[in-house]
């Protein structure tokens, strides 16, 4: 029961790195149950969600990820609780945003989808 | 008065030689000091030293008895690991012994002592006198004077007032401090930027007025001092001009709070400033300033003041009278006031009363739901949060015992990259997170199996005992302090269910909180160090609380803040497009769930239309009927008659 870790840590890698790239692929790591909470702004839906990043004030971006921790949260359906925190890099801004992302991830046709992500910054932009 | 305490033995004493005052060397009215003291010149040749370097030679920047690198090694050899500074002569453990030079061509130098009494009874002086404090009396202990260096001992407190005076011009001449066995070069000789640095701390604090607490920056451009370096001639040092004030500032105290708690209030009325690009330093140096006055300026927009958005939280008084914006933009306060949640005054007129400050303090009380992502049932969220922070501050092994059952699991990461808030004096420390590091369980550096497994938490016990080893922590109040809180809670379906009835699971919360505690020293509960943290939970149903932990995840970091938090900020990473129009109006608005901005927002601009209120009051009204239209609506029909003009859209 520890391959939770490495489901979180693949999941990690592969969102920031598509997110980096192209937000548009994100859509299919979402489900039209999934919520986004961004900055407190709540969005559902995987076409919400997509749009909603897409939207936001920024072309480039790049998140550089410090911490990464996961639990199951649920045995019997197979969640995962990831928590991450790191930097957010936009365009020409040279100082680092801190945020803090939680996900909730939840198995579905043998793989893992996004029911709950919730994004916060913590350290402000300026 | 030379060599008191011990030192030179031939002193002749006695005030007789009150033969010629010195002139006017000190800027803020030292005049006549006067010499009085005795004699010493190059005559103390005590430590191993042939002879004094003679009077008037050119050596004055060149420490004639700086020792060498290899000297220093063979001393170190002889007398263990003493510090540098006490290679030379032993002074007592708590004295820093400095050094000074250049002041053998002051215009005191024909005194009978050299000039070196008066020095030391002006460096006493001068070292007294302390931007933002009234008295303090720097006592120098003892002095010794060895060709054209005099060294003295003094508390280690006194030598940085001292140390700050490095480059100080004294009799005509600038002389040179430094602290024995300091760093090498630090401060050595009178550079040009000691000079400048000597120069615009001079300026401060003849500036400065202490009854009021006040910098008074205006009209620099006409200030003889300032022209006479010719610091606006050029635009690069023009440019680098007031950074290098500031900087001069801030080295000018010994803490931040110290700085912050001395100057309430700037001016920097009359500079010509069309923009605050130059003086945008302002805010990094004094984040807590009260008062600002920007009159008789050439300020024409508010975005030349964009890079003062956001700063200046407890700014009270702002005033920008006598700059172009008031005809360009003449609503441009409406603007303004939101920006410093704090502001009760702009240009002498009310802008806000203290009932005001106060109510909107208060908006976030009891609880600190700032989002509108608070899904809360019969208040089983909240008081699950009150809870658990007063129990982990207060009885960790009875909240372990409380929420947590054998199924509940615990984990933490530390984060030791997250930035430091920069108005914080908190340094690292060296074992800065001894406390944490150990069980820390950030699975991008713990790849290792079994320390995986180690770092997670499961069962009461084991909560318990990891609970146990995390440093004493207070959090801030939830009530009083809600803006350092931000929560967020949301239903969540499929938490497993404590007696296994519900093989799918039964509804329960995630629950995500960002804030800070204090670290609380264990001894003495004193808090020691701020910390930031972000801690996620599910929670589920069942156990004799009715409500158990499924997860608790926490994050620590460096104290970065709460600046996050605050309205304003959140909309750094907003929609810029869709809520534009409405953010425009004030900070994002505090919305229920289920309404999202963009219903917000149509909300607000049906209201307007139909009642031809301003968009503004149209939002304030939806505010304060927690954003349902037909009480909006209401809440307008019984409350315009009182309603100001300005409430309304002027037609026609």
């Amino acid at each position: 029961m520890s391959d939770f870790e490495a489901v979180a840590k693949q999941f990690v890698e592969y969102y920031y790195k598509t997110f980096d790239t192209d937000r548009t692929a994100l859509a299919p790591l979402y489900a039209d149950n999934s919520m986004l909470t961004f900055e407190a702004a709540p969005v559902q839906g995987a076409t919400g969600i997509v749009q909603k990043l897409l939207d936001l004030p920024f072309k480039q971006v790049q998140h550089q990820v410090a911490t990464l921790d996961a639990q199951p949260s649920s045995p019997e359906t197979g969640g995962i609780i990831v928590v991450v925190s790191g930097a957010l890099l936009v365009e020409e801004e040279k100082r680092p945003m801190s945020y803090c992302q939680t996900f909730q991830l939840m198995p579905r046709d043998g793989s893992y989808y996004v029911f709950n992500d919730v994004f916060r910054l913590v350290y402000p932009a300026a | 008065m030379v060599a008191r305490g011990g030192g030179t033995k031939k002193a002749a004493r006695g005030p007789a030689s009150q033969r010629r005052a010195a002139r006017k060397a000190d800027r803020d009215g030292d005049i006549g000091m006067s010499v009085d003291g005795g004699v010493t010149k190059g005559r103390s040749n005590r430590v191993g030293k042939s002879s004094g370097i003679p009077k008037g030679s050119k050596a004055s920047g060149s420490q004639p008895s700086r020792i060498s690198a290899s000297a220093k090694r063979e001393i170190l050899k002889h007398t263990g690991d003493l510090s540098m500074r006490d290679t030379r002569t032993s002074a007592p453990k708590s004295q820093i012994r400095l050094r000074i030079t250049g002041w053998e061509k002051s215009k005191a130098a024909t005194n009978p002592d050299g000039g070196v009494s008066s020095l030391i009874k002006w460096l006493e002086k001068k070292a007294s006198t302390k931007l933002g404090s009234r008295k303090r009396t720097v006592k120098i202990q003892k002095s010794q004077v060895e060709g054209t260096e005099l060294t003295i001992n003094v508390t280690s407190e006194d030598s940085r007032a001292l140390l700050r005076m490095n480059g100080y011009e004294w009799a005509g001449t600038n002389i040179t401090i430094e602290q024995v066995g300091g760093p090498v070069g630090a401060g050595s000789t009178s550079t040009e930027a000691e000079k400048i640095k000597a120069m615009l701390r001079g300026v401060l604090e003849r500036r400065y007025n202490l009854d009021d607490k006040f910098l008074d920056l205006s009209g620099l451009g006409q200030d003889e001092e300032l022209k006479a370096q010719a610091m606006f001639d050029k635009k690069s040092t023009a440019s680098k001009f007031f950074p290098a004030m500031m900087a001069v500032l801030e080295n000018s105290f010994d803490t931040p709070a110290e700085k912050d708690a001395a100057i309430l209030s700037v001016s920097l009325a009359n500079n010509g400033l069309v923009d605050v690009t130059i003086v945008t330093s302002l805010s990094q140096t004094l984040p807590k300033l009260q008062n600002l006055d920007l009159s008789n300026n050439k300020i024409e927009n508010l975005s030349a003041l964009h890079p003062w958005r956001r700063r200046f939280y407890h700014l009270k008084h702002l005033i920008l009278s006598n700059n172009p914006i008031e005809q360009r933009e003449p609503n441009y306060p409406a603007e303004i006031v939101p920006w410093y949640p704090n502001l009760r005054m702009l240009n002498n007129v009310q802008v806000r009363t203290e009932e005001e400050i106060a109510a909107k303090s208060k908006v976030n009380m009891p609880f600190p739901i700032r989002s509108p992502a608070f899904q809360d049932e019969g208040g089983i969220a909240e008081n699950f949060v009150r809870t658990l922070f007063a129990g982990y501050d207060t009885d960790r092994a009875a909240l372990a015992a409380h929420y947590y059952d054998a199924k509940s699991e615990f984990s933490y990461a530390l984060n030791t990259q997250a930035p430091r808030d920069p108005a914080t004096s908190e340094t690292t420390e060296k074992q800065e997170w001894d406390n944490y590091i150990k069980n820390s369980r950030n699975l991008k550096k713990i790849s290792h199996l079994p320390a995986r497994q180690n770092r997670l938490y499961r069962g009461t016990a084991a909560v318990a005992d990891i609970f146990s080893k995390l440093p004493k922590t207070r959090h801030p109040d939830l009530a009083s302090e809600a803006r350092k809180w931000m929560i967020e809670a949301h239903i969540q379906p499929g938490v497993p269910d404590a007696n296994g009835q519900y093989p799918i699971g039964v509804d329960g919360f995630m629950i995500v909180i960002h804030g800070e505690y204090d670290e609380l020293d264990d001894s003495t509960g004193q808090a020691k160090k701020k910390r930031s943290f972000d801690r996620t939970f599910i929670v589920g149903p069942g156990g004799s609380a009715g409500v158990r932990v499924v997860s608790d995840m926490l994050n620590v970091r460096s104290y970065g803040g709460a600046q996050a938090f605050e309205p304003e900020n959140i909309e750094a990473l907003s929609d810029a497009t869709a809520t534009q129009n409405i953010q425009q109006l004030d900070a994002p608005p505090q919305l229920p769930a289920g309404v999202t901005l963009e219903i917000a927002e149509q909300m607000v601009i049906q209201l307007a239309k139909q009642t031809g209120m301003t968009l503004e009051y149209a939002k304030l009204c939806l505010e304060q009927t927690q954003w349902n239209y037909e009480q909006g609506m209401a809440a307008f029909e019984s409350n315009k008659a009182s309603l100001p003009p300005t409430a309304f859209i002027t037609t026609g």
